[in-house]
């Protein structure tokens, strides 16, 4: 289990183009697994309609 | 030091004010005095990165010279702040305590900084900081702050330095900011006044940012006056920040009225007062509820109200602030990885796991708090927490990567709704540390928590007690 979950997060950070160690990767790794455990909370919270708070400007590109 | 320096540097900005205006007192007596306390007693708090000596008592004749031609520009006038890192400072090195900025100096104020030179404010120096307002206390450069309370003791962070030197009465006031509890909780932890305007209100223009979406400009100072002083000054509308409202700036002043007679308080008692979770500390529970005993005694009515959503703000706030910090600083994780601090690199790099389902989660559930406080609010005028589940604790308890998305946080539901929410000083526990209490409310109400806050400081008078240092 911790083994896939060490190359899940060497995937997810070769994907930001961050060339880690194994050292930086297991430390990830224990921070994964109790990131994975709560973002399942995340996700069960019925979440309605509500749309993405969020604003954009197109005139705040123009300077 | 003598007893009449010290003093001086005890005084509230309005009383200094008062003196000032009326040139009972000089600027540069003023200044003098706080610089020979920061000589005296920085070494010991380390609160200061940068002390602009030679620069702040230049400061301080032209504003003597001004005030004595009659030209007197306000409450903030002659009045020696100093501020957190993170806001640029136009030719002064600007550091966000981290080695990646080392010797980064700004050719621009930011518009916060640009206001309170305009009020006539003066600048002691730049102040220590979690590095890039997030991690822990150990940094990738310079000294971390220590508690005037006990020094042993950790100041809370991110605003670290400036809510030391408030404490310590290093400074007048400060600007810190906020992105989950940074202005709220170091000023709980050094029973101070932090401020946490509503989103929009106080522009973020030349402040490094961490999360654009939670980031926070406030306020950090010994008393609530002082604390709607520094607001007006820099409250309002900025070109510069598309995020800046254009709704109109109250006279905060006018809201220290000290009646709360009418008043109605919501207390979440489900879970900023459950003595039966483990991470809430019984004695933040009683003088918190002290608290409430003298707020109702001041005429306010005390409700009990429940906010579900109160469970997982924390978590929203967590996966929001991380993704958008990892973003801001992705580039330099690439180019120099050895210039950031251990305690940074492992909390933010946490935000390069989470995927954009989890970030449109977490801002789905933003917009559903949101929602919930915006209801809870339409029935009470303020709503009322401990500011943290537990006073400082001692150096060496840092918490690991990835627990900050566990803990309970009192902080993160206004991080996440931008409506304002104030610290103050409610007592202290058996090692002397301090509590806080919050007071909150709906957007662009600073002058509501502004009038409960000072009705409450003015009845406890937990404001008048001071660090032995």
């Amino acid at each position: 289990m911790k083994e896939d979950l060490a190359k899940e997060v060497r995937i997810l950070m070769d994907r930001t183009g961050l060339e880690l160690d194994d050292d930086r990767i297991h430390k990830l790794t224990e921070a994964y697994e109790q990131i994975v455990a709560k973002l399942k909370d995340l996700h069960d919270i019925e979440v309605d309609e509500e749309e993405v708070a969020g604003i954009f400007d197109p005139t705040a590109y123009s300077g | 030091m003598n007893s009449n320096n010290l003093e001086l540097c005890f005084l509230t900005i309005p009383e200094a004010a008062k003196l000032i205006k009326s040139r009972e007192l000089s600027p540069v007596e003023l200044v003098s005095a706080f610089l020979e306390r920061i000589g005296e007693v920085d070494p010991i708090i380390k609160s200061y990165i940068t002390i602009l000596t030679d620069r702040v008592m230049e400061e301080a004749k032209i504003a003597e010279t001004e005030i004595s031609a009659g030209r007197y520009k306000g409450l903030l006038h002659g009045i020696p702040l100093a501020h957190k890192d993170l806001y640029d400072t136009k030719g002064i090195r600007t550091t966000a305590q981290s080695k990646v900025y080392e010797n980064r100096v700004p050719n621009i104020d930011s518009t916060v900084i640009e206001r309170l030179n305009r009020a006539g404010a003066l600048m002691l120096g730049k102040l220590s900081m979690f590095e890039f307002a997030a991690g822990g206390p150990e940094t990738s450069i310079f000294d971390y702050s220590r508690n005037p309370w006990n020094t042993d003791y950790i100041t809370g962070g991110s605003s670290s330095g400036s809510a030391a030197a408030v404490a310590a009465s290093l400074c007048m006031g400060s600007m810190g900011s906020d992105t989950g509890g940074s202005v709220r909780g170091p000023a709980a932890a050094c029973g101070i006044v932090g401020l946490k305007p509503t989103y929009g209100r106080v522009s973020r223009y030349g402040v490094i940012p961490i999360s654009w979406s939670l980031d926070y400009c406030g306020p950090m100072t010994w008393s609530v006056e002082d604390n709607a002083v520094m607001l007006q000054a820099i409250a309002g509308f900025d070109e510069n920040d598309p995020t800046t409202s254009r709704s109109v700036v109250p006279n905060y002043m006018e809201s220290l009225t000290g009646d709360i007679k009418g008043m109605t308080i919501g207390v979440p008692k489900h879970f900023c007062f459950d003595r039966n979770a483990g991470d809430m500390d019984p004695e933040t529970i009683d003088a918190c509820e002290k608290a409430l005993v003298d707020l109702e005694a001041l005429g306010a009515n005390v409700e009990e109200i429940h906010i579900e959503s109160l469970e997982y703000a924390n978590i929203a706030n967590n996966v929001i602030c991380m993704t958008e910090g990892f973003a801001y600083h992705l580039a330099g994780f690439k180019g120099q990885p050895e210039n950031y601090g251990e305690n940074f690199i492992k909390h933010l790099y946490t935000g390069g796991l989470y995927s954009s389902s989890d970030y449109i989660q977490a801002q789905r559930v933003r917009a559903k708090i949101t929602r919930e406080f915006t209801r809870v609010l339409s029935n009470v005028d303020v709503i009322v927490t401990p500011t943290s589940p537990r006073p400082a604790w001692p150096f060496g308890e840092n918490p690991a990567a990835g627990a900050l998305i566990s803990e309970r946080s009192f902080y993160a539901p206004y991080n996440q709704t931008g409506m304002p929410a104030i610290s103050v000083p409610c007592g202290f526990n058996a090692n002397g540390m301090p509590i806080g209490l919050q007071f909150a409310s709906g957007a662009f109400e600073e002058s509501t928590i502004f009038r409960i806050a000072y009705a409450y400081q003015q009845y406890a008078e937990w404001y008048k007690c001071r660090p032995q240092i």
